[in-house]
């Protein structure tokens, strides 16, 4: 009986195929090497990929409120009983005063931004897991993935923004000119949440603890930034510390932007624009690492 | 010349196992001409669905390059590039979204795939409500309608009932007649690589064996399983089933008289035997074995097995042979995948699907200088036809 070993026979083999013939090349060729390149991870390609990104965006949202009964109403619900909630125990209870705006509409935005916050980072860092399945039968650009989530919660966002001007209306609150500044701040929101899941989502392939941890983290990080209670209630010698923490003053930066709360000191904004970006390089550069094998342990 | 569509140089695809690296594929190269079905062959293991998996972009190679030109569709596996929460009319949606066609020219499609999948009404079900069957169906009829210039194919004849698989391989015939498909097909039936494929490759132990035409490709990897003497051995073939007390460890033919050949004649008798290996402290009176022949599309053609015909096998060494004798062949000429099983006290022992395979050759059956063609079956009976007229 042979045992057909490998190396020699085969080499001897694959001289018989004619090698001699040139690469095919072009541009519609795809080529398939290993290796790290920031270019690999085809940001052209995602931008192709937008239609693909579009229906897993739609189809999220439908497929998260299609079986209930309240339907989409649920994207406003959802930030209102919590906002219920706080309005009671902070507002009535605790007493918690942010005059000139009222209470409830205070603790509404608060809690829009913070359920954005921690939606983006825990549906992004848990994105690669959950679609395990599709991402080990089909090729598409990686980075819709976690796109995807980002883009979900950014719809739910947008649904709560209407509430909270529809309450402005009522309360007669009204922006000024700083108003301009609320979609840089908001980005800057947005981008760092994602930045933050898509850093988490690259290690969660190999420590599965994050996922285990995150959950109890987030919650408890609502009481670390400006969303259910206002910035000045946080003690003087703490505020330093408290500004360094790029969220607080991206959300006490839309809160400044939307109705003139005070605004978060210049230095901490320019750490939060310098942090997102250099952990958003460190989020692609380890994303488009992960992306490459991560089929292989996921 | 027909351009190049796939140039493969030295890939290679390392796995870490425990802490030992693993290659699970190794220095493979090899050109596919747009129009080709390539197909590919090799025991479980070698790396045929490694080389798919590279190939269609799901996990990167860990040395060297793979150039590729058009949109590949790929079918892993019993086929699921499929969402299971998602309805299948949305699968479809999805499934032409990312080889980024346009809503319109999926709608286009759409018909026709519902029809060839025969889903029928369950196309708005979700797709994990779907039976496998149902499913395998529904990605072989996206892969096949929507505009895939390369097809991949993994053993897609594994699953589905055999109408189905014969629909499946029609179809793949016709892409690559009308459209210049190019389609790469792994598949353990040599017949279907046979009818199918005008070029194939042959990997083995992570490294590519042979490649050129099927039939030269066929008969290295009839070699590789049989050996210089014309037998099989299995004892190294993985993907059994079974509790392992009695093993498989090869198969060969003899004649009726004890030659030992490569190929049964048609028509003539033979001699199929397994070696085996037993780990049984004691003897076995319960001794069931079983030998099915499958033909080119998957489809069983004829079983054999021990206890129908109550024949009385007693186990009582640890090595021996285990014959089944077939007085007349009754197939046509060409290679049939084998099935085997042994029950051991009622317990399966020890299963092989499809690692080895039995070649008939070309012989005069009937006596009269012909054979039936394919169309007619494959199996061989004696027969007579008359005429006889009523007043």
């Amino acid at each position: 009986m042979t045992t057909h070993s490998s190396s020699e026979d085969s080499v001897g083999n694959f001289r018989q195929i004619d090698l001699t013939q040139e690469l095919i090349t072009g541009e519609d060729v795809i080529v398939i090497r290993p290796g790290f390149k920031i270019d690999r991870l085809g940001l052209p390609q995602v931008w192709g990929s937008k239609d693909l990104l579009m229906f897993f965006v739609l189809r999220s949202i439908r497929g998260r409120y299609r079986p209930t009964a309240l339907g989409y109403g649920w994207i406003i619900f959802r930030p209102l009983l919590l906002c219920l909630v706080y309005v009671v125990v902070f507002g009535n209870m605790m007493g918690v005063k942010t005059d000139p705006i009222p209470f409830p509409l205070f603790v509404f935005l608060g809690i829009s931004l913070y359920l954005f916050f921690s939606g983006t980072v825990s549906d992004t860092a848990a994105s690669l897991i959950n679609n395990a399945g599709i991402l080990s039968k089909v090729y598409y650009p990686r980075l819709i993935v976690p796109l995807t989530a980002l883009f979900v919660n950014l719809m739910d966002l947008l649904a709560s923004f209407v509430v909270i001007a529809l309450l402005m209306v009522i309360y007669g609150v009204s922006p000024n000119w700083d108003l301009i500044y609320f979609p840089v701040f908001l980005g800057g929101l947005a981008l760092a949440s994602f930045v933050l899941g898509l850093i988490l989502a690259a290690h969660s392939i190999e420590s599965r603890d994050i996922m285990m941890a995150l959950p109890v983290i987030l919650r408890v990080m609502i009481y670390g930034m400006p969303c259910v209670y206002p910035v000045h209630m946080v003690p003087d010698r703490l505020i330093t510390l408290y500004y360094m923490n790029p969220m607080a003053s991206l959300i006490q930066g839309v809160r400044w932007s939307l109705w003139g709360e005070v605004s978060p000191p210049t230095w901490s904004v320019l750490l939060a624009v310098v942090l997102t970006l250099i952990s958003g390089y460190y989020a692609l550069v380890v994303f488009t690492k992960a992306e490459r094998t991560m089929v292989d342990s996921l | 010349m027909r351009d190049t569509v796939i140039s493969v140089r030295g890939l290679g695809k390392r796995y870490q196992l425990g802490n030992k690296p693993y290659w699970a594929i190794r220095e493979i190269s090899f050109d596919v001409r747009r129009g080709d079905v390539l197909g590919i062959v090799g025991r479980n293991g070698a790396g045929k669905t490694t080389m798919l998996r590279v190939l269609s972009r799901i996990t990167d190679p860990t040395e060297g390059e793979a150039r590729i030109r058009g949109r590949i569709g790929t079918l892993l596996e019993t086929g699921t590039g499929f969402h299971p929460e998602l309805t299948g009319r949305e699968n479809i949606l999805l499934n032409g979204t990312i080889l980024g066609m346009r809503p319109k020219e999926i709608q286009a499609k759409l018909q026709d795939i519902v029809d060839f999948s025969g889903v029928g009404k369950f196309i708005d079900a979700r797709v994990k409500t779907y039976s496998s069957g149902m499913r395998s169906r529904l990605t072989f009829a996206v892969a096949a309608h929507l505009d895939t210039e390369i097809l991949m194919v993994d053993e897609v004849l594994a699953v589905g009932d055999i109408a189905f698989q014969e629909k499946c391989l029609k179809k793949m015939d016709q892409l690559t007649q009308s459209e210049e498909r190019t389609i790469l097909f792994v598949s353990h039936s040599m017949g279907a690589i046979q009818s199918l494929c005008n070029r194939a490759l042959l990997i083995e132990n992570s490294y590519l064996h042979t490649e050129g035409d099927t039939g030269t490709v066929i008969k290295a990897y009839t070699q590789l399983l049989q050996g210089p003497d014309g037998g099989a051995d299995l004892s190294q073939s993985q993907g059994r089933r079974g509790s392992g007390v009695v093993r498989f460890t090869g198969l060969h033919l003899e004649t009726l008289d004890g030659k030992v050949i490569e190929a049964i004649p048609a028509g003539t008798g033979v001699r199929v035997i397994f070696d085996y290996e037993s780990k049984l402290d004691t003897f076995s009176d319960d001794v069931v074995l079983s030998l099915v022949l499958v033909g080119s599309k998957g489809h069983r053609l004829f079983g054999m097995r021990s206890d129908i015909i109550r024949s009385e096998l007693r186990l009582d060494r640890p090595r021996g042979r285990f014959i089944c004798t077939i007085p007349k062949m009754p197939l046509l000429p060409g290679n049939y995948d084998v099935v085997a099983s042994c029950l051991i006290d009622r317990d399966l022992a020890d299963k092989i699907v499809g690692v080895c395979h039995i070649a008939v050759s070309d012989n005069d059956y009937y006596g009269t200088g012909r054979l039936q063609n394919g169309n007619f079956g494959d199996v061989l009976v004696d027969y007579a036809w008359a005429c006889e007229g009523q007043d």
